[in-house]
């Protein structure tokens, strides 16, 4: 099948509109949040039988795996290797900035000036220490 | 690491874009790789390589004027 796309030296096709996720990563994308609003609007203001509760986790978790998939599927087939590597620094300071943050916390608390580490704490930091890392290389390779 | 990549593109009177579609790559990772702040994995490496009908070392010198294989440990000797 033609793409219409140059092909390399090698074989390779052509990279053009690469980062652009599928139509797949798309959809699992919007499938998983929407079973995850569904999931926390159930949870909240329904009292469903236990093991229907235990059966309608299930979904978001599958969701949310196929759409990993689907991004990894992605990244394999038509990331730009300057674009992986944007991503790879990023997700590093991400991982290290977590780690740093684990360690420090307990001294913290320690000293009352946080309170116990909530959940919704991390994901901020995954968002704003990913965004940091993704702009910071994207500038030094620009 | 150095590289003549700027001028090869030149001389075929290719635009950044145009050699990012033959090499499978972002127009951004050709302009990275021109400007020397971005090093190329070797498979992109040797895609230059067959594109422009030249060896890798043609194309790519380490910035330490070729001492060692990457520049970095390179020393001259003198007697």
């Amino acid at each position: 099948m033609s793409t219409g796309l140059p092909v390399t030296v090698s074989g390779r096709r052509s990279v053009e509109g690469c980062g652009r996720p599928s139509g797949r990563q798309f959809f699992w994308a919007i499938a998983f949040g929407v079973s995850l609003g569904v999931e926390t609007a159930v949870l909240r203001y329904l009292t469903p039988p236990t093991a229907i509760r235990y059966l309608s986790l299930v979904i978001p978790l599958l969701t949310g795996l196929l759409y990993l998939r689907a991004m990894v599927d992605d990244i394999r087939r038509q990331m730009d290797e300057l674009q992986l590597r944007i991503y790879l620094e990023a997700a590093a300071v991400v991982v290290c900035g977590l780690f740093m943050v684990m360690l420090i916390y307990p001294l913290l608390q320690a000293a009352r000036l946080v309170g116990a580490l909530d959940y919704s704490i991390v994901l901020v930091l995954i968002v704003v220490l990913g965004t940091i890392g993704y702009l910071s290389a994207a500038r030094r390779y620009r | 690491m150095k590289n003549r990549l700027r001028v090869l593109r030149a001389e075929r009177e290719w635009s950044q874009a145009e050699l990012a579609a033959r090499l499978g790559v972002s127009r951004q990772t050709v302009n990275a790789i021109e400007t020397g702040k971005y090093d190329p994995s070797l498979p992109l490496a040797f895609e230059m390589a067959g594109l422009f009908e030249l060896k890798i070392e043609d194309i790519f010198k380490p910035n330490g004027d070729g001492g060692g294989p990457s520049g970095r440990n390179s020393t001259t000797v003198s007697v």
